[in-house]
């Protein structure tokens, strides 16, 4: 169906459209938002990780010059947040996390606003706390949430396809191990922050850093509900976003403390987080303890998998629970495996809760099968590469879980992996090579009940479109691919289209900036609003050139007869001479598209996402043996997404998902301590910096999707989704150490090093002996 | 607390302000002068994103006292475009992609401003070096550092 | 973030800032660069009520080999001394130190050697902010009575000197210029520091750094540093090792070794020197051994007060030391480089 067609807008490396703005320092990001009267709100926050409130003092506070506002969990109605509402915006009673907001100030000042929350004397009664989510999973633990009886999240994840244990014993080989995966954090640049206003007729505007415009102002609506405020109106503004990846997918504490303390203020109030609140108060990747099992026939052919996986929740439940429901897709369909088997319990402790992150249960499930692969292949005696070529996912397949794969370049981004990173060259003394691949959602993923997307377009006199979307872009450039498509559709240039995505009172709904969906879902919603355009203007263009519709070309922002682009009408004409007559009308679209996806049936069947992205990444790895410390020499990223449309920011995708899935694998980790984060800071949180870059070779595979806008499939995650099983199969290729937990430290590859070589794994100051390993 | 006279160069233009000894340069840029072009990612000096040129050389404005600024000339990413043409640093991180949410394009700009100042042919090590200093979380640094390179004269080959 | 309320002044030559020095005594801090000070004035670890910034002496920035000396004024910018060609030929030893320092366009444009030498102990339970600590009995270093890092606490304090600085130097038997209102004194780099956590300094009140002052290498000697970081760049070290050996172009005469980011100040390693000593510049196994010695020494001293384990901390000391020694060995022109 796809002809060699010429593009003037597809696939072009068009530099972000708010670039200029970010380069020149206009564009607006929340940090730079004031509103005439504002007050500034500050939180406080635990000081236990599980205690009683036994009485909060907050009379100093108030009399403070310039507080205008204090609020405690007492004072506020019963507002509940999260999938399982059971997170109050301010805690009363009990704490169960020290990131529990405990009392809130709104003041003339952020100095004020601060002081005032250093005078408010809270007194505690500490709790003994549950902070290891398999003791916590014990008869006897001590209960995060009481009314709960247990600590075990009353969560569905099971399925079984197949006969799992029958392949059990009919596999020739086995393999088996555990692995665990650690919180990290998103590390937004710009730190998170909200300004809530309400006018005369308590109707609500809230600024707010958001990847889920509609979702949110759903959230507020039902706050103000439960605030008594009903039937009110709810617009969510978006000021421009310094990195979301996932943080940004659920409402946060301080949005709705934002808007209580605008009630009691009556006056706009905004908060704003300092690094450490963004470290601590925003909520992380599920960490988890994953047990996997597998097994393949003489031949190599999986024969099954079978994972079981404990997460811990944290005190409170927001997205990080549902990262199952992700996870079953690589369980189930990473490679033709027949019988598969997955359950995953989620338990409260209390230690912070998770949320959304780039890959969305992916990374830490791919971690473990893309690991189990290489001990497989070593196990059966077969060749990595060939082990994964013998159980390829191919187009046309079905797997167990009833996704259905359609467009599919895991192969051909498998061998463009093992060609750039040259597999067969020779490897110096501490160097491997490993390799992982991935499949990820790439036509949207209907978790909700609508997995849809609208959009507008306003054609003006001038021939310069509006587009009004509910995509929401925060600087991964959803903008640009959207004007892309529309321009290309309807014949203009790229800037002759003005991307509107901030405001949900002109922007129709849309279910939020995840699971790699935009390009894809609000790609082909803008697709058909610009369809709906095109046939209008071929039509103005058809009577204006008096030519049958189907021979006029719109391009260039002009419409002529195919052959004759000499006697072309500008667009711009044609749209005013429409306009300006009687019964004139001016051009506007429409457009919603909700993609052909199953919600997950009761089994965890069903065709979640309408196409699927794959990719395979290749690492070189250099281990110094004395410190632990990985290298990566040379790193290949080979990703099927369906057609480019934009070359340069598909590049930005990739290089940015990689370094964060790199430094996932080897140096980011939040270190709770009993609880506590003890690294709310980015000298002892470890992004990796440009000094660290490597040499990366993104490689992109074009499969041209059926159902995708121009063919395009999603690409914001698969970046970050192979990184660490890459890392560890090739630090295994290196040295022969199998590394289970993330990140992959320079300690545990030095303990690991020891324990293999039978060495002591330590100094004992008591013996002064050297102790043995485990 | 005392104010005290604070005399500087802003962007080419004379600015005289009375200032607290505790506000740092870059509270004074934001609040008092309106220039948001620089910000507050950390404000421990760590990420960047405040990074202003100081009589040429790259500070971090969260950490410099706007008093210590006395006397200076400051350029802030509002500066680098001169009567409204982009700096060819501005241009190349356009081209090349390296701005993806921008919080932290102007203080990597302004680092680079200031190493290109010092050295019109830095070594690929020197600008690493520059650009190790800054956190970004969304380009992966590697359009960063193609569009830094790309500014400089000459073959990368021959650095 | 903001910092508390403080005066500042600008004196215009050192006489006027030591008197103010001995002025304000322990409620004022020297300001230079700012990047360790003013970083704990934030989260509310140091709230002076005065500053005395040193930006109107350039005297003190000044760097110049004299008679073979290389002299640094306190104040010079570690930008500086990395351009200043000598110190790249002959102290190559304090170049890659100071390169080593934190990330380049954090530290090198406003940070200073004076400032790198004089910065707080750290310790991962100290350096948080004052939301975090109010969650807790304060600790030694914070004016209370225990210690977070050390298992059971402590009447000590166990936090660590982590200059990067400071290990080559002293292995390299700089000494330090220190002045007040009094007078001045010289005294060799190591007696700077007071081994308590508390007080990390031997300074008193009205005292302050001015110099650096280390001589050059004579023939057959050479010096170098080795530190282990996570990261490449805004890493403090894991471990760091500083190294100075003196050789007759066949045998050790003598060698320094300092261990940094492991102890209360930058820790020499006498029993390392030990070994060394009169040990053919050759001998990988003497190597071994040094390192091995650093490792002993160090031990007793790591503390659970930073995040990569006790156990892998001290495991790097002899890896670094050991490092240290060969690269500072390579440099006699005795020896193979690595």
């Amino acid at each position: 169906m796809e002809t060699m067609q010429e593009f003037t807008a597809i696939g072009k490396p068009i530099p972000k459209l708010d670039a200029v703005d970010k380069a020149t320092g206009r564009a607006q990001y929340i940090q730079d938002v004031t509103l005439p009267g504002m007050l500034y709100g500050k939180i406080l926050y635990s000081s236990y990780a599980h205690a009683r409130i036994v009485k909060i003092n907050t009379e100093k506070a108030k009399a403070l010059p310039g507080v205008r506002v204090v609020l405690t969990g007492e004072d506020i109605p019963p507002i509940r947040m999260g999938v399982y509402k059971d997170n109050p915006p301010l805690k009363a009673g009990k704490v169960r996390s020290y990131r529990d907001e405990v009392a809130a100030v709104a003041a003339t000042d952020p100095a004020i606003a601060k002081a005032a929350i250093d005078l408010i004397e809270v007194t505690y009664e500490a709790l003994p706390g549950i902070f290891d989510p398999e003791e916590a999973m014990k008869p006897d633990a001590v209960l995060v949430h009481e009314e709960h009886k247990t600590n075990v999240l009353k969560m569905p994840w099971r399925l079984h396809y197949g006969d799992v244990e029958a392949a059990k014993k009919e596999a020739a080989f086995n393999v088996e191990e555990r692995f665990t995966t650690t919180w990290v954090t998103h590390c937004c640049m710009g730190t998170s922050g909200a300004i809530a206003e309400f006018d005369n007729a308590n109707n609500l505007t809230v600024y707010t850093n958001t990847q889920i415009p509609s979702l949110a102002q759903k959230d507020f609506l039902e706050t103000l509900k439960v605030m008594g405020l009903k039937e009110k109106r709810v617009r969510v503004i978006k000021p421009c976003i310094g990195g979301g990846f996932g943080s940004k997918l659920d409402t946060y504490a301080y949005e709705h403390v934002a808007i209580l303390l605008a009630w009691h203020a009556r006056k706009p109030v905004k908060i704003l987080f300092d690094r450490e609140e963004e470290f601590m108060a925003t909520s992380t990747r599920q960490p988890t303890i994953i047990k996997i099992s597998m097994g393949c026939d003489k031949d190599g052919n999986l024969l099954y998998r079978d994972m079981e996986m404990i997460l811990d929740n944290g005190a409170y439940t927001s997205w990080g629970v549902t990262t199952p429901s992700v996870m079953m897709m690589p369980i189930t369909s990473l490679y033709r495996v027949p019988n598969v088997r997955y359950s995953a319990k989620c338990v409260y402790t209390n230690n912070t809760y998770s949320q959304a992150m780039r890959g969305y249960g992916n990374p830490q499930a791919t971690f473990a099968i893309e690991s189990a692969m290489d001990m497989l292949a070593a196990a059966a005696g077969i060749d990595r590469i060939e082990l994964r070529r013998i159980n390829c996912t191919k187009p046309g397949d079905v797997t167990p879980q009833d996704l259905r794969i359609t467009s599919c370049g895991l192969s051909e981004c498998l061998e463009a992996v093992v060609d750039k990173l040259e597999a067969g060259r020779p490897k110096e003394k501490g160097e491997g090579i490993g390799l992982a691949s991935l499949i990820h959602v790439g036509g949207g993923a209907r978790i909700y009940k609508s997995d849809g997307c609208g959009t507008i377009i306003k054609m003006d006199d001038y021939g310069k479109a509006n587009v009004f979307t509910g995509a929401s872009d925060m600087g991964q450039g959803s903008d640009t691919v959207i004007a892309q498509i529309v321009a290309e559709e309807i014949g203009l240039n790229v800037d002759d289209v003005h991307v509107i995505h901030n405001d949900t009172d002109v922007c129709p709904w849309d279910v939020g900036a995840h699971a790699s969906r935009t390009t894809f879902v609000a790609g082909n919603s803008a697709l058909g609003a610009a369809r709906e355009i095109r046939g209008r203007l071929l039509k103005l263009a058809a009577d204006a050139l008096e030519a049958h519709m189907d021979d006029v070309v719109l391009q260039d922002r002009a419409a002529f007869v195919k052959g004759c682009p000499e006697s072309k009408v500008p667009i711009a004409k044609l749209l005013r001479n429409s306009h300006f007559k009687p019964g004139g009308q001016m051009m506007m679209a429409d457009y919603f598209y909700d993609p052909p996806n199953q919600n997950m049936g009761k089994d965890f069947r069903g065709n979640m996402s309408a196409t699927y992205s794959f990719g395979t990444h290749g690492v070189r790895v250099k281990v110094d043996e004395e410190t632990g410390k990985v290298a990566i020499v040379d790193y290949v990223a080979a990703h099927d997404v369906g057609r480019a449309i934009n070359p340069l920011l598909l590049d930005g995708q990739v290089y940015g998902g990689v370094l964060m899935g790199v430094g996932y694998a080897l140096t980011e980790q939040v270190v709770l301590r009993k609880g506590r984060m003890m690294n709310a800071d980015f000298r002892d949180y470890k992004i990796l910096t440009a000094k660290d870059a490597f040499t990366l070779t993104p490689v992109v595979i074009e499969t041209i999707d059926e159902d995708g806008p121009f063919g395009a499939k999603g690409i914001g995650e698969p970046g970050c989704v192979p990184t660490a099983p890459a890392i560890a199969n090739a630090i295994y290729d290196a040295i022969g150490v199998r590394i289970t937990d993330l990140p992959i430290t320079p300690e545990r590859v030095l303990a690991a090093i020891k324990k293999k070589r039978n060495e002591s794994c330590g100094f004992d100051p008591l013996t002064e002996k050297e102790q043995p390993c485990e | 607390m005392n104010r005290l006279p604070l005399e500087l160069t802003v962007n080419g233009e004379p600015i005289s302000l009375a200032v607290e000894p505790n506000r740092t340069l870059l509270e004074v840029l934001r609040d008092d002068l309106e220039l948001t072009g620089a910000k507050e990612g950390c404000g421990e000096g760590v990420c960047g994103s405040c990074t202003v040129l100081m009589d040429g050389k790259a500070v971090r404005s969260c950490l410099t006292l706007a008093l210590e600024a006395s006397g200076s000339e400051i350029i802030t990413v509002e500066g680098l475009s001169e009567g409204g043409a982009l700096d060819p640093l501005q241009e190349s991180f356009i081209e090349h992609g390296a701005v993806q949410c921008g919080f932290c394009t102007s203080g990597m700009l302004m680092s680079a401003k200031g190493l290109l100042l010092k050295d019109p042919h830095p070594t690929k090590d020197a600008i690493l070096r520059t650009l190790g200093g800054h956190v970004c979380r969304c380009t992966g640094y590697t359009k960063i550092i193609e569009a830094v390179e790309a500014t400089v004269d000459g073959s990368a080959e021959e650095r | 973030m903001r910092l508390p309320v403080f005066a500042y002044e600008v004196p215009q030559n050192i006489d006027e800032a030591l008197s103010l020095l001995s002025r304000y005594g322990s409620d004022c801090r020297i300001l230079a660069g700012g990047t360790d000070l003013l970083v704990r004035m934030k989260q509310r670890l140091a709230a002076p009520t005065q500053l005395i910034s040193l930006k109107a002496l350039p005297e003190l920035t000044r760097i110049q080999e004299s008679e073979g000396v290389l002299h640094i004024g306190a104040a010079a910018r570690l930008s500086d001394i990395l351009e200043y060609k000598p110190i790249q030929e002959r102290w190559p030893g304090l170049f890659e130190a100071v390169k080593s320092v934190g990330a380049p366009s954090i530290q090198h444009f406003a940070g200073t050697i004076g400032g790198n030498l004089c910065q707080d102990n750290r310790c991962q339970f100290y350096n948080q902010s004052s939301s975090f600590r109010k969650a807790r009995q304060p600790c030694n270093k914070a004016g209370g009575k225990t210690c977070y890092a050390w298992e059971g606490g402590s009447d000590k304090c166990y936090s660590i000197c982590a200059s990067d600085a400071a290990p080559v130097l002293i292995a390299m038997g700089a000494e330090a210029v220190i002045r007040s209102a009094k007078g001045e004194r010289i005294i060799p780099l190591e007696e700077l520091y007071s081994s308590v956590g508390e007080r990390p300094l031997t300074l008193t009140d009205d005292e302050m750094l001015t110099e650096i002052r280390v001589a050059g290498p004579a023939p057959g000697a050479g010096n170098a540093f080795e530190k282990l970081a996570y990261r490449s760049a805004i890493d403090y070290a894991v471990v760091s090792a500083g190294v100075a050996v003196q050789t007759d172009g066949k045998q050790i005469l003598k060698a320094r070794l300092v261990i940094g980011a492991v102890a209360r100040a930058p820790l020499a390693i006498p029993a390392a020197e030990a070994i060394l000593k009169d040990r053919p510049a050759g001998d990988e196994e003497a190597l071994y051994e040094a390192g091995r010695a650093a490792m002993n020494t160090a031990q007793p001293f790591i503390a659970n007060n930073m995040s990569p384990p006790v156990d892998y901390r001290t495991r790097m000391v002899s890896v670094m030391a050991k490092r240290a020694i060969k690269k500072a060995l390579s440099r006699t022109g005795l020896m193979e480089a690595l």
